[in-house]
């Protein structure tokens, strides 16, 4: 893997009535509601971390369906997954308004590096099933509930980042999303693999109109 | 016993029952089935005008006799018995009773009514009014049920889920009604087939009904009130949905038109813009009590006018579909952590606030085996006798409501939460397949921001019109106006005493009380 592939970053904003709009930013992992003239000040969009970004008209969520649910593995058992796994999930939750989400995907595909090199993977393959059979769709389903029946509070964020984790060291390239429940400030956070939302707790992703998106190659 | 028939009283002819000093005022909305019983007579009452004889024959079929310790285990959720014997009397009102049931000392005996007789001049309480604050911030919609108390000061309210036995006109005990049956798990198979044949149950209570309307929203619950009913009377049901031009309502018009086509009923879209919550209806809404049910009032009002067009008996909704098969019933049901703000209420007045807030937290009514949050049946009276038809839900029915009890032990006994897949094992022909696939539920957030960006006005009007009464029960109007002002504005903030003491002046000034000299108060 090449550690200079690209991190695509677009934006967007969404008004909420004639005069007001709504911004996510990065860098502190917040929603900012303000007159649409403040909220496109490229001074405001440094501050909130959406200096290296496109903005696009209007977001579309890539997501096609939700491959699992946490309906699909009740009464199933728990499956294993090691304490370092935990640990980042944590550590992701705890990272959000310090460390901008931008960073904090940048960082995650580095231990993906990490992660692909320990498994002895060579360059990616072709297709998106084939690129590691051994984390497929229910495989980064599975660990992630595990994952998450392990933790206090599951939260949609730090699940973004560990299955962005799974599916970058599996050589697979995905795209983190934050969206807003508009004019709410209420924000979601989803990773997408080739148009698959591989878990969420409940489908809610769809509910939540994109404002950022982050494309990242392995 | 005299069964005399009265002229109207208090806005609406009320039929009089009196036994000795036992008087019992029925609205006309509510049917009343009468029986003899071992020294007395007992009066079955209920919404549900077509169904009554069988839910009373039913009842008394298996009842235990008055003094048995389950006597009331078996009453419909809906509905309510009063036993009269010589001076005594026993009332037993369903955890879901959707009509009003309250009682009132008299010298001598008792009076019980399903009317809360607003305008006879009876004097008011300020702490009445003010306690229902307390309910509407902690447990939304729901009749408050921590505490009997009602706006009135001479009359109480019976709790929903509760037996309450008097002797001479005072209460001598409180019996809670527990209509669990046990608490043993059966077989995931057995449940499915208990919740099966208690919908079967219920679409035959419904042929032969009419014309009916079926609020159709895509979803699990609508589908279960409509499909069982439609079954033999499908030409006679039609279908409305409400739309919403938003992101997360994107995909629900698709699906409530292929709900409806399932169901090969015809369906009229409405806007829902044009009935956000907090939109004044155009016919009175005169509730018993007040209710933060009338911030939906537009809404109701739109779907029941549609009802009384098509000249429907019934108007079918998904109701309480979450509260039973979505939700953990063996556990209490989970009350707002924080309450609302001091800053509206006077001393006095939080006072109140703060002991009704004690009362449905420690009220032995807060566990939802019981069933008392499962329903909110605020407008089933108003629709019923504004409109001329009955709402009705499977989701209240005691049989559905026993099924869903018996999905909750068995999801404990397994370590998982319930959900509804136990409805798509049970009925998968009356769910049509869009339903069954659907994404989830989508909330109703946005759609409450936007509402008080547009009747950020007419609420602070709403208290203005009333602030002389606010103001002597100890609240603070320019608070709340300030508060509708800010939540209009998009402000992320509380709208939790808005909504409440919004409730409290619809209330007021659909009764025409603007002015403390208005009406009598005593305390």
């Amino acid at each position: 893997m090449s550690v200079l592939r690209r991190c695509t970053e677009s934006w967007t904003d969404v008004p909420v009535d004639a005069e007001l709009t709504l911004v996510y930013g990065p860098r502190w992992a917040r929603v900012y509601l303000l007159p649409s003239a403040d909220a496109l000040a490229p001074p405001f969009l440094r501050a909130i971390g959406l200096g290296g970004a496109t903005r696009d008209g209007e977001l579309a969520d890539p997501v096609e369906r939700v491959h699992r649910d946490r309906t699909h593995f009740t009464g199933a058992p728990i499956a294993s997954v090691p304490d370092w796994m935990v640990a980042a999930y944590q550590a992701f939750d705890a990272s959000r308004h310090v460390v901008p989400l931008r960073v904090a995907a940048l960082a995650t595909r580095a231990i993906a590096r990490v992660l692909w090199r320990t498994r002895g993977g060579g360059a990616p393959a072709a297709g998106p099933d084939t690129a590691n059979p051994s984390l497929d769709l229910d495989t980064i389903a599975r660990t992630v509930h595990a994952v998450e029946a392990r933790v206090r509070t599951p939260d949609c964020y730090p699940r973004a980042l560990l299955t962005a984790l799974l599916s970058l060291s599996a050589g697979r390239a995905c795209m983190l999303l934050v969206g807003v429940l508009a004019p709410t400030r209420k924000m979601h956070a989803w990773c997408c693999l080739d148009g698959v939302l591989p878990y969420e707790r409940q489908p809610e992703h769809y509910i939540y109109r994109p404002l950022w998106m982050l494309w990242v190659d392995p | 016993m005299t069964v005399p028939a009265l002229p109207a009283v208090a806005g609406g002819g009320v039929a009089v029952v009196r036994d000795r000093a036992i008087e019992i005022r029925v609205r006309p909305a509510v049917a009343l089935r009468t029986r003899p019983i071992a020294g007395g007579v007992a009066h079955y009452l209920s919404l549900h005008d077509a169904e009554i004889d069988a839910r009373a024959d039913t009842f008394w079929d298996g009842w235990p006799g008055l003094n048995a310790p389950y006597a009331w285990r078996d009453l419909e959720l809906t509905d309510a018995v009063i036993c009269v014997v010589g001076e005594r009397a026993c009332v037993a009102r369903g955890a879901a009773a959707s009509f009003p049931l309250v009682w009132s000392p008299r010298a001598p005996g008792l009076a019980l009514s399903t009317v809360l007789p607003v305008k006879s001049g009876e004097p008011f309480t300020r702490a009445g009014l003010v306690a229902t604050v307390a309910g509407a911030c902690v447990h939304a919609s729901y009749e408050p049920n921590g505490f009997p108390a009602t706006p009135l000061a001479h009359w109480w309210r019976v709790r929903r889920g509760s037996a309450l036995h008097f002797d001479g006109g005072r209460v001598v005990h409180e019996q809670v009604i527990n209509p669990c049956a046990g608490r043993a798990w059966v077989p995931r198979e057995v449940i499915a087939q208990n919740v099966r044949a208690a919908l079967d149950a219920y679409g035959r209570s419904q042929r032969g009904g009419g014309c009916s309307l079926v609020e159709v929203s895509g979803g699990f619950d609508s589908s279960l009130a409509a499909a069982p009913a439609a079954d033999g009377s499908r030409a006679a049901m039609h279908g409305i949905s409400v739309h919403y031009p938003y992101y997360e309502f994107r995909f629900e018009r698709l699906l409530q038109q292929a709900t409806a086509d399932s169901f090969g009923i015809a369906r009229v879209e409405v806007d829902g813009t044009s009935m956000y919550p907090y939109s004044p209806a155009e016919a009175p809404a005169r509730f018993d009590a007040p209710s933060v049910f009338v911030t939906g009032i537009r809404h109701a009002e739109i779907v029941a006018r549609h009802a009384a067009s098509l000249s429907a008996q019934r108007l079918y909704m998904g109701h309480g579909g979450d509260q039973t098969f979505a939700t953990d019933l063996l556990a209490p049901e989970v009350l707002v952590t924080n309450p609302p703000a001091r800053h509206p209420f006077s001393a006095h007045a939080w006072r109140v606030v703060r002991q009704a807030l004690d009362d449905t937290r420690t009220s032995a009514w807060r566990d939802r085996w019981l069933g008392t949050f499962v329903y909110d049946a605020a407008q089933d009276v108003w629709v019923k006798e504004t409109f001329g038809a009955t709402v009705r839900t499977p989701f209240t029915d005691l049989a559905v409501f026993r099924a869903a009890l018996a999905w909750s032990v068995w999801c404990r006994a397994h370590g998982t939460v319930p959900d509804k897949s136990i409805l798509a094992e049970a009925a998968p022909d009356l769910i049509p397949a869009s339903v069954r696939q659907r994404r989830g539920k989508v909330p109703y957030d946005g759609v409450w921001m936007r509402a008080y960006r547009a009747q950020a006005d007419h609420i602070a009007t709403a208290f203005e019109g009333v602030r002389d009464v606010l103001a002597h029960i100890g609240v603070d109007v320019n608070w709340l106006q300030r508060r509708a002002r800010d939540l209009g504005a998009w402000q992320a903030k509380s709208d939790r005493e808005v909504l409440a003491i919004y409730a409290i002046a619809h209330w007021l000034g659909a009764w025409g009380i603007q002015r403390v000299s208005d009406v009598a108060w005593s305390g």
